[in-house]
């Protein structure tokens, strides 16, 4: 039975089979676990590589029982959630074990298609095996260390008497959450459907779009206490090969404890982690991860994590939402204009007030000029005193309002609201016009899709308010061009990220500021330098028969 | 190392750089938003600025201070000493100009800091007071708005409708030093209540020469081709019976559609001379007489004759100026 398995495996799981003792190469007086406690504050080694040493004296199995049972005991001390259970296998009469961790493994599994099996049926002998159980896939291996990872992720391991193999069957359930909305990136007309924490899920969710032969998958290993799988999917006949090269290169070079989720894999990877811009998109949308990858990008797709990377992303990705696929594209275009306002508002509009109010007072039309002088009269601060107040108090009750459980997340609001937007205006700490000010680089920076980016929007209009209130206009403009210029350096895995402008690419601008309409739409952007750039003909609405 | 030392010198030292002069918030600023200009019994110069006053607490809203001084930018230093914020004339709306000054030949220099110093606003409006600009800037109105505001407003809407210029301080300097343009200024007067009554013509050294009234202001403006949104005329007819009494049944007021004025220009032995080709479409507005009483081309022609007329009054008028 066994030969017939292993006929039908494939080549990376039957190598298992093999033995890799020379793998552990232990310092012979290594003293166990209790020596190392003991020691730790001495010899402590920061390598992450480190966490398997000592738990075994033996180096694979021997067929004893008791002392496989011992061993394992060993391995796993202080681990109350270890299950072992004896057993004698019905079929051939003999001793044996089975041995999970009880809370990660699928308890119906075990009973229904191992134990019951082993237990209760009698066995009708086929291609040599000796006993069989009615579970899909298991492999079976004589290294401890395989073993101690099998239990780890949730799989049980028999041991049988005198066999010098256990056998390792899938069997975990970890807990998970169903596939449900996005709450962070909603969308009106789009799939009401987000990425959830596991990998295969998140996979399918991608497959579900693109159901295409073309859609490869490059599996890889990232962190070595906690291994999480990390698929990168892209279309093989599409993308660009050397951003995959770059992508296997950088998450290959990782040599990390775990990857907790998908942002901390995105700043390993990303070209400059010191610029504040993020230059990986990270999206929880399966819908705009597809429209990506048929647009030749990549989708890094990491275990545990709700969110995929996508790159190489361009500064106009980040203010692209898959509503605007959907919606009639005049409404979208203007949409699409409005989140670039926004963009400026955000970023220039304090550090203006700043400008205007200390410096440049000549260009207000007489009837403003009146309210804001009437507003300001009684403030006893300089102005940008005022503006950064309010900044960073707005910016504390953004972050409160997340932090917080929703049912309290609401008083924040009116605690905002009514203090800081009627009290402080009427106790004379700042000015109404302030207090607008703020109220609409808030709005416009809320109304960029990206999270990540609209933070960074956030961020970068404190540095714009010390220019302004240092040298007025003249420092709004040298921060624009600092601003510019960074845009114009930044990469994303080694694609420029400011084009389509710069570099311009005049046709990648069919879809960037403003959209058209879908059908002269016809290319994948030149930006990604994808191998295959037509991706539509240009369709006409009767096929071109009246010209139309 | 090397770096960040570069780095931190270079930040350091445009910490210290200052681009637009210093900053000065709006709350320290005190900005007249009118300068008068006068001359008192024994023709000393005279200014006044009226500033607003944005204190709750200030009973007045309006700061108004006169002193006397010999130019504009000396005049300052007495400001600086009654006045508590830093006075900029940056927002600076209207000159008024006293007759008394126009009255003297080659007045205009007093105003050069006016057109040599940047903060000074190019779109400063000049307007003539007939009369003593310490009554128009002192007199407070309950019904209407702030002084400056309210000659603003004044003098914008009376430009839309064709009634005066817009005589802006960049404009003034043109027409100042161009042979062929006569200055003219918006003539202020004040009896109970401010008023704008046309234009107070100059001549070429700006010492005021004579003055027009609303209608002419507005024949001259077409005469000069700036008609501007809408412009109404109107005509006595004497074909038309006037019943006599308190209503004058003969009056007819039409709107001028479209205007083409060709004004052809030549100099000629030391002379300017400027042939016209003027046509209007009229449309009636207001007619008080009852129909069938005229024909469509009687009243062509006696509108025609009637501003033909009047625009050889007016023509006749302008020669004295330039003189």
């Amino acid at each position: 039975m066994f030969a017939g398995i292993e006929k039908r495996l494939p080549a990376h799981i039957k190598m298992y089979g093999f033995p890799i003792c020379h793998k552990l190469n232990l310092p012979k007086d290594s003293g166990g676990v209790l020596m190392r406690i003991s020691r730790k504050n001495k010899k402590r080694k920061p390598a992450p590589a480190d966490t398997k040493k000592d738990v075994n004296a033996k180096e694979n199995i021997n067929g004893q029982l008791q002392e496989s049972l011992n061993i394992i005991q060993k391995i796993f001390n202080k681990t109350p959630d270890l299950t072992i259970r004896p057993l004698l296998i019905k079929q051939t009469k003999e001793q044996a074990f089975l041995v999970y961790l009880k809370s990660i493994i699928d308890s119906k599994t075990i009973f229904k298609h191992i134990l019951k099996p082993l237990l209760f049926e009698e066995g009708a002998e086929k291609d040599g095996a000796k006993w069989e159980v009615s579970l899909g896939p298991f492999r079976k291996t004589m290294d401890w260390n395989q073993i101690e990872d099998a239990v780890l992720n949730g799989e049980c391991v028999l041991f049988v008497e005198n066999s010098k193999e256990a056998f390792i069957f899938n069997t975990p359930e970890f807990p998970k959450r169903a596939v449900e909305e996005s709450k962070i990136e909603t969308s009106i007309t789009g799939a009401h459907i987000g990425f959830t924490e596991n990998v295969d899920d998140n996979i399918a969710l991608i497959r579900k779009h693109i159901r295409n032969r073309e859609l490869k998958i490059h599996e890889m290993t990232v962190g070595e206490r906690g291994k999480s799988k990390v698929s990168i999917l892209y279309l093989e006949d599409v993308a660009n090969p050397d951003v995959l090269e770059i992508l296997k290169k950088r998450i290959g070079n990782l040599k990390i404890d775990a990857v907790i989720n998908a942002g901390i894999l995105a700043e390993y990877i990303e070209d400059y982690p010191y610029a504040v811009f993020p230059q990986m998109l990270l999206t929880e949308r399966p819908d705009f991860a597809a429209e990506e990858i048929l647009q030749g990008r990549y989708a890094v797709v990491v275990d545990r994590s709700p969110t995929v990377i996508i790159c190489p992303a361009t500064f106009d990705s980040f203010f692209k939402t898959i509503d605007d696929y959907s919606s009639r594209w005049i409404v979208a275009s203007f949409i699409r204009l409005l989140r670039f306002v926004g963009f400026i508002i955000a970023v220039f509009l304090p550090a203006f007030y700043i400008a205007v109010i200390s410096f440049h007072f000549e260009i207000l039309p007489l009837e403003l000029l009146f309210s804001i002088a009437e507003s300001r009269e009684r403030i006893p601060f300089p102005p940008y005193i005022e503006a950064f107040l309010m900044e960073l108090t707005l910016e504390m009750l953004r972050e409160a309002g997340i932090r917080l459980p929703e049912k309290i997340g609401q008083t924040v609001g009116i605690v905002g609201g009514i203090i800081i937007g009627q009290a402080a205006v009427e106790a004379g700490i700042v000015s109404n016009i302030m207090v607008i000010v703020v109220a609409l680089t808030a709005v416009a920076s809320f109304i960029i899709p990206n999270y990540e980016m609209s933070s960074a929007i956030r961020l970068v209009r404190f540095p714009m308010m010390i220019l302004a209130a240092l040298f007025g206009f003249v420092g709004i403009t040298a921060g624009a061009m600092m601003l510019l210029a960074h845009f114009l350096v930044l990469e994303s895995a080694g694609t420029p990220y400011s084009s389509p402008f710069a570099p311009l690419k005049l046709s990648d601008w069919k879809d960037s500021l403003i959209i058209f309409p879908q059908k002269y739409q016809t290319k994948r952007p030149l930006s990604t330098k994808s191998k295959q750039i037509k991706r539509a003909e240009f369709n006409r609405r009767d096929g071109g028969q009246n010209g139309r | 190392m090397k770096r960040l030392f570069t780095a931190t010198v270079l930040i350091l030292s445009t910490v210290i750089l200052s681009s637009c002069g210093y900053g000065m918030p709006i709350e320290n600023l005190n900005f007249p938003l009118v300068l008068g200009f006068d001359l008192d019994e024994d023709n000393h110069l005279l200014f006044y600025t009226s500033s607003p006053v944005f204190n709750k607490y200030a009973d007045e809203k309006a700061d108004i201070i006169k002193v006397k001084a010999k130019a504009i930018r000396e005049s300052r230093k007495y400001f600086d000493a009654l006045e508590t914020g830093d006075v900029t004339s940056a927002k600076i709306q209207i000159f008024l100009i006293g007759k008394k000054i126009l009255e003297h030949e080659n007045w205009f220099s007093i105003l050069d800091t006016v057109y040599r110093n940047p903060n000074f606003s190019g779109t400063t409006k000049m307007v003539m007071v007939d009369g003593s600009v310490e009554d128009v800037i002192f007199h407070k109105s309950k019904t209407k708005p702030q002084l400056s505001l309210f000659l603003n407003d004044l003098i914008d809407n009376n430009v839309k409708r064709t009634r005066n210029v817009k005589s802006m301080a960049h404009i003034f300097h043109r027409e100042m030093y161009d042979k062929g343009i006569t200055p003219v200024i918006p003539r202020l007067v004040k009896d109970k209540e401010i008023k704008l009554m046309g234009l107070a013509l100059l001549n070429n050294k700006g010492k005021y020469v004579d003055k027009l009234s609303i209608e002419e202001t507005s024949l001259l403006l077409l005469l000069r081709n700036q008609k501007d949104k809408e412009l109404t005329l109107s005509t006595m007819l004497h074909q038309v019976a006037d019943e006599g009494g308190i209503f004058n049944k003969n009056e007819v007021s039409y709107v001028v559609e479209r205007y083409k004025g060709k004004i052809k220009t030549k100099y000629e032995k030391g002379k300017f001379r400027f042939d016209y080709d003027m046509k209007m479409y009229v449309s009636i507005d207001e007619r008080l007489f009852p129909p069938g009483q005229i024909t469509q081309k009687q009243l062509e022609q006696s509108i025609k004759e009637d501003l033909t007329s009047r625009f050889e009054e007016l023509i006749k008028k302008i020669p004295k100026a330039q003189s």
